[in-house]
C-alpha cells in the first residue's frame, strides 16, 4: 500500500473534487466537511510518504503496470514528497480559514464551487511535483493554470473578473511555449520520460545543439510567465490583490512555486548541470532574478493597498528562489528549496491576516487602517512576525533560507558573488522599509481611545494564522528536519 | 547553402507551423479586442499541434490503424496523435473559460476593448 | 501530394491572417471555422484520422458555437 501512496493522494483529491457538485446538489451543508476531511487525509498520507522516502529512497510507480519507455512513471523523490507535504498542509489550513470567511466575499451559489476548485488545484499540484513524464506534467500544469484564474474570478465583481481574465490570457500564452519545448525535446530524443530523455539528450546535443537551446528557451519563458519571473510578472499584482483572501493565500503560497519546481525538474533532471553550464542560460536567469528582487521591492514602496503590497513582495521573494537555483552551488540550491517552504508559510499567513482585517474593517487602504493593532492584537502580531521573517531577522525562518542563499553567493565566488550578496542585503533593507510603516501605523497610529477587543473574528479564522505563525517561529529555532531534507534534495538535484 | 534549401524543401510543415505561431502570438498581444485575443490563442495552440503531429510523419507510411489483415508496411508514429488529443481538449477548455469571462466583462464594463477596460478600471478605483 | 499540402498550408496562413484582421466579429468566427476545417484536412494528410475527427468536432463545432453564443450576448462589430 505504501507503494501506491503517491497516486492515492492525487486520485483521492481529484475524485473528491468531482463528487463535490453532486453532493452540493443534494446536501449543501456537507461540502466543507468532506473537503476538510479529504485534504486532512491527503496531508497525513503525504507525511507518511515523506518519512518513507527519507528512510528508504525513491518510490517508483508505473501507471497501469507498463514499464517506463512505454508507460507513465511516477517517481516520488525527496523534492516531490516535500512539496506534497507543503501543498496539502497549507491547503488544509486555507480550507479551515475559508469555512467562515467566504460567506463575506463569495455569493451563495458559488460557494460550493470554491471547494471544488481548491481540491482540484491541490490534487493537480501534487500530481505535478511527483511525475516523471513530460506530458503528464504538461497536463497537470494545465489543470493548475485553469483553476488559478477561476479562483481569482470567483469573487464576481468588476475588478476581480478583469484581473482573472488578464491572468488567464497570460497563462495561456505560457502554455504554448511549454508544449513547444516538449515537442522539440521529443523530436531530438524520442522519449517523453525524463530519465530516458536525459540519457538520450547527451548524444542529441552533439548533433542538434540549436534545437536543444531553443527548447531550453521555450521552457524558461513558458514556466517563467506562470511563476512570475521578473519581466513576465505583470499579471501578479492585480490577480493576488483582487482575489478573495483564501485563494490569494493558496495561489501566492503554492501555485507560483510548483511551476518553479517543474522548471527545476526539467532543467536539472532532464538536461543536467554539465550541459547547462555550456549555455548562457543561468546567466540570463540570474539577471532576471536580480532584477525581480530589486524591482519587486521598489514597486512595493509606493503601494497604498495592503494586499497589493504583499503581492509585490511575492515577486521579490520568487526572485530569491530563482537566484538560489541559478547560482548552482550546494548551499544556494539548499537555500532555494528551503525558501519555498518558508515563503509558503509566511506569505499564506500574511494574506490570511489581510483577510481578517478586511473582513472586519471593509477596507484595504493602508491609510485607513490606523490603530488596527489595538483592535486585532493577535492578527497584527502574527502579521508583524511574518514581516520580520520576510526581512530576515534571526530566530525566524526567513533568516535561515536567506543565510543559505548568501552562503551560496559567496561560494559562487569572485566579484559577481559579492554583487549578489550585496543585492540580497539591499533587498532585505528595502523589505523592512515598506513593511515597517504598516506596522507602525497599525500599532501606534489612530486614536488611542478605542478600547481593545480581543479579535472578535470567529476562532476558525484566527486558528490557522496562529498555527502558521507558530510554525514560522519553530522552524526558525529548530530548522533541522527541513534543512536536512532540503540539503539532500539539493544534492540529488545537482547530481551528487 | 544547398543543404539549407533541401532542408527547407523537406520540412515545410515546421516552417508553416512557426509562421502560424508568430501570427497567433502577435495577435494576442497587440489587438485590443478581446475576441481577437482569444482567436489568437487558438491559432497559436493549433499551430503547436501541427508542429507536433508533423513530427510523426514517416515517408510512405500509412495511418496507424489495424484493419483486416493489414500487417507490415511502415506506419506513421501514433504517439504524437495520442498526445495532441489531450492538447486539443485543453485548448477548448481554455477557450470556453475565456469566453465566459468575456461575457462577464461585457456585463461589468459595457465594452469589449481591452484599452478602454483598463482606463475604466483605473477611473473607478 | 506535396503540392496539395503546400496549397492547403498557404490557404491556412491566409485564413489565419484574415481572421485576425476582420472588423466584423461574426465574420472572424466563421473564417476561424474554415481555418479549423482546413487544419483537419491537413491532419488527414499527415496520417492521423483521430486527431482530424477531434479537431473537426471541437474546433469547427464546439468552439465556433461557443463563440457565436458569446457574440450574441455582446456586440457584433469591433
Amino acid at each position: 500500500m505504501i507503494y501506491q501512496l503517491p497516486v492515492l493522494i492525487v486520485v483521492q483529491l481529484l475524485l473528491g473534487s468531482f463528487i463535490m457538485p453532486i453532493v452540493g446538489r443534494f446536501k449543501n451543508q456537507l461540502i466543507p466537511y468532506i473537503s476538510l476531511f479529504l485534504m486532512g487525509l491527503s496531508h497525513v498520507f503525504s507525511i507518511i510518504l515523506l518519512f518513507r522516502v527519507v528512510q528508504e529512497g525513491n518510490i517508483h510507480y508505473h501507471l497501469g503496470n507498463w514499464a517506463p519507455p512505454w508507460g507513465i512513471e511516477i517517481v516520488a523523490d525527496l523534492l516531490g514528497a516535500y512539496m506534497a507535504v507543503i501543498v496539502t498542509g497549507i491547503g488544509f489550513l486555507v480550507l479551515v480559514f475559508a469555512w467562515r470567511h467566504i460567506q463575506r466575499e463569495i455569493n451563495y451559489a458559488l460557494r460550493g464551487w470554491f471547494y471544488t476548485l481548491v481540491l482540484l488545484i491541490a490534487g493537480a499540484m501534487v500530481g505535478m511535483v511527483i511525475t516523471n513524464d513530460l506530458f503528464n506534467m504538461y497536463v497537470m500544469v494545465e489543470i493548475v493554470s485553469l483553476c488559478g484564474p477561476a479562483l481569482v474570478a470567483i469573487r464576481n465583481n468588476r475588478l476581480a473578473v478583469e484581473a482573472g481574465f488578464k491572468y488567464l490570457i497570460m497563462i495561456a500564452l505560457g502554455s504554448g511555449p511549454i508544449l513547444f519545448g516538449i515537442a522539440l525535446i521529443y523530436m531530438i530524443t524520442g522519449h517523453l520520460n525524463m530519465t530516458f530523455a536525459g540519457q538520450e539528450v547527451i548524444n542529441a546535443i552533439q548533433e542538434y545543439p540549436r534545437v536543444a537551446l531553443l527548447a531550453q528557451a521555450f521552457f524558461i519563458v513558458g514556466f517563467g510567465v506562470k511563476a512570475a519571473l521578473f519581466p513576465l510578472h505583470v499579471w501578479l499584482p492585480d490577480a493576488y490583490s483582487y482575489a478573495p483572501s483564501p485563494s490569494s493565500a493558496l495561489l501566492a503560497g503554492l501555485a507560483a512555486k510548483v511551476y518553479i519546481v517543474g522548471l527545476t525538474r526539467v532543467l536539472f533532471n532532464l538536461y543536467g548541470i554539465e550541459m547547462l553550464s555550456t549555455t548562457p542560460l543561468f546567466t540570463i536567469l540570474k539577471i532576471m532574478a536580480v532584477a525581480g528582487i530589486i524591482m519587486g521591492s521598489i514597486m512595493a514602496l509606493n503601494q497604498k493597498d495592503i494586499k497589493r503590497l504583499v503581492a509585490y513582495s511575492s515577486v521579490a521573494q520568487i526572485g530569491y528562489i530563482f537566484l538560489g537555483l541559478s547560482l548552482v552551488t550546494g548551499f544556494s540550491v539548499t537555500g532555494a528549496v528551503l525558501h519555498i517552504l518558508n515563503h509558503a508559510l509566511i506569505k499564506s499567513m500574511m494574506f490570511l491576516c489581510c483577510g481578517v482585517i478586511i473582513y472586519q474593517k471593509k477596507t484595504s487602504n493602508i491609510d485607513e487602517l490606523g490603530g488596527v493593532g489595538k483592535e486585532f492584537p493577535i492578527t497584527m502580531i502574527c502579521f508583524g512576525i511574518g514581516a520580520f521573517a520576510m526581512v530576515g531577522i534571526p530566530m525566524l525562518n526567513g533568516f535561515i533560507s536567506k543565510w543559505y542563499i548568501s552562503l551560496g553567493a559567496l561560494e559562487y565566488g569572485g566579484l559577481a558573488g559579492l554583487m549578489y550578496l550585496l543585492v540580497i542585503i539591499l533587498s532585505s533593507l528595502l523589505n523592512g522599509l515598506y513593511y515597517l510603516p504598516v506596522l507602525i501605523k497599525a500599532f501606534l497610529g489612530g486614536d488611542s481611545q478605542k478600547e481593545t477587543q480581543i479579535d472578535k473574528a470567529p476562532i476558525t479564522l484566527i486558528l490557522p494564522i496562529v498555527i502558521l505563525a507558530a510554525g514560522i517561529i519553530i522552524l526558525g529555532l529548530l530548522p533541522f528536519v527541513p534543512l536536512q531534507i532540503a540539503s539532500d534534495a539539493a544534492q540529488h538535484l545537482l547530481g551528487q | 547553402m544547398a543543404e539549407a534549401i533541401i532542408a527547407l524543401g523537406q520540412n515545410y510543415f515546421f516552417y508553416y507551423a512557426l509562421i502560424l505561431f508568430m501570427v497567433g502570438f502577435y495577435t494576442t498581444l497587440s489587438h485590443s479586442n478581446i475576441l481577437k485575443k482569444i482567436i489568437g490563442i487558438n491559432i497559436m495552440e493549433t499551430s503547436i499541434f501541427l508542429f507536433f503531429v508533423a513530427l510523426g510523419y514517416v515517408e510512405g507510411g500509412q495511418a496507424p490503424i489495424m484493419g483486416r489483415g493489414a500487417e507490415g508496411g511502415p506506419y506513421m508514429n501514433p504517439l504524437p496523435s495520442a498526445l495532441i488529443l489531450t492538447g486539443i481538449v485543453v485548448s477548448v477548455s481554455i477557450t470556453a473559460f475565456a469566453l465566459a469571462l468575456m461575457v462577464k466583462l461585457y456585463q461589468f464594463y459595457g465594452t469589449l476593448d481591452a484599452d478602454e477596460i483598463v482606463m475604466l478600471r483605473g477611473e473607478r478605483e | 501530394m506535396a503540392v496539395l499540402d503546400l496549397l492547403l498550408l498557404s490557404i491556412l496562413v491566409l485564413c489565419a491572417l484574415a481572421a485576425v484582421r476582420t472588423r466584423d466579429l461574426l465574420g472572424a468566427v466563421i473564417i476561424y471555422a474554415a481555418y479549423s476545417l482546413l487544419m483537419a484536412i491537413i491532419w488527414l494528410q499527415l496520417g492521423s484520422p483521430d486527431v482530424a475527427i477531434t479537431e473537426a468536432a471541437l474546433g469547427a463545432g464546439v468552439t465556433t458555437i461557443l463563440m457565436i453564443a458569446t457574440i450574441s450576448k455582446t456586440g457584433r462589430y469591433e
